[in-house]
């Protein structure tokens, strides 16, 4: 399951065009993966490291 | 109209000579996670006028090391025909992109400025999971355009 798939299941208010602003998940090619760049949506709160395990 | 010089000869060729330019493009094609940012692999080189271009991974990066004014040119296809873009980053920060719905190809021309350290590279997103690689389809190029 990807990190975008893992927001989607824990905050199912979050919706896919959130993912073009108001969330962005990047992938820098450094080995570490996909990340959360940038959380600005406006009523979800950003999931903690816990439930995205 | 008589034409106005703005400094000597020597100083136009001197800037000439030293106006990088490059052109790259993906080598093969890249898997992503869809609805990601995720920096392109433009690994292959079609020119580096002065080398400033790396082509290695995980850099991918333009660091013109000339400062003045640049345009940049910037397409991707995506596996994706919902929603694809295509963005130039500066300094490991989106500086403009493109957003293209309902198509797979995105494509951005924009000049930027840059000093002597900057950076930039081009990264692509797709709701599908796949940047392709067909080489008339995607390129990262720059070129100088005038000083600051």
């Amino acid at each position: 399951m990807t990190l975008v798939e893992k927001i989607k299941s824990v905050r199912p208010n979050v919706t896919d065009a959130d993912f073009m602003d108001n969330i962005i998940v990047q992938n820098n090619l450094d080995g570490n993966g996909d990340y959360i760049a940038e959380w600005n949506h406006p009523t979800e709160t950003q999931p903690t490291a816990e439930e995205l395990a | 109209m008589p034409l106005t010089l703005h400094g000597t000869l020597a100083d136009n060729t001197d800037l000439l000579i030293t106006a990088p330019s490059f052109s790259a493009k993906m080598g093969s094609n890249q898997t992503v996670s869809a609805s990601t940012f995720t920096k392109m692999q433009v690994n292959s080189e079609d020119w580096d006028t002065d080398s400033k271009y790396d082509a290695t991974a995980p850099n991918y990066r333009f660091t013109p090391t000339v400062s003045g004014y640049y345009q940049f040119n910037l397409a991707m296809r995506g596996s994706s025909t919902t929603t694809n873009i295509v963005a130039l980053y500066k300094n490991g920060a989106v500086y403009k992109r493109k957003i293209a719905e309902g198509s797979k190809y995105a494509q951005l021309t924009i000049i930027a400025p840059s000093n002597t350290t900057d950076y930039f590279e081009c990264w692509g997103y797709t709701t599908g999971t796949t940047l392709d690689a067909n080489s008339v389809d995607n390129n990262f190029q720059a070129i100088f355009v005038r000083p600051l």
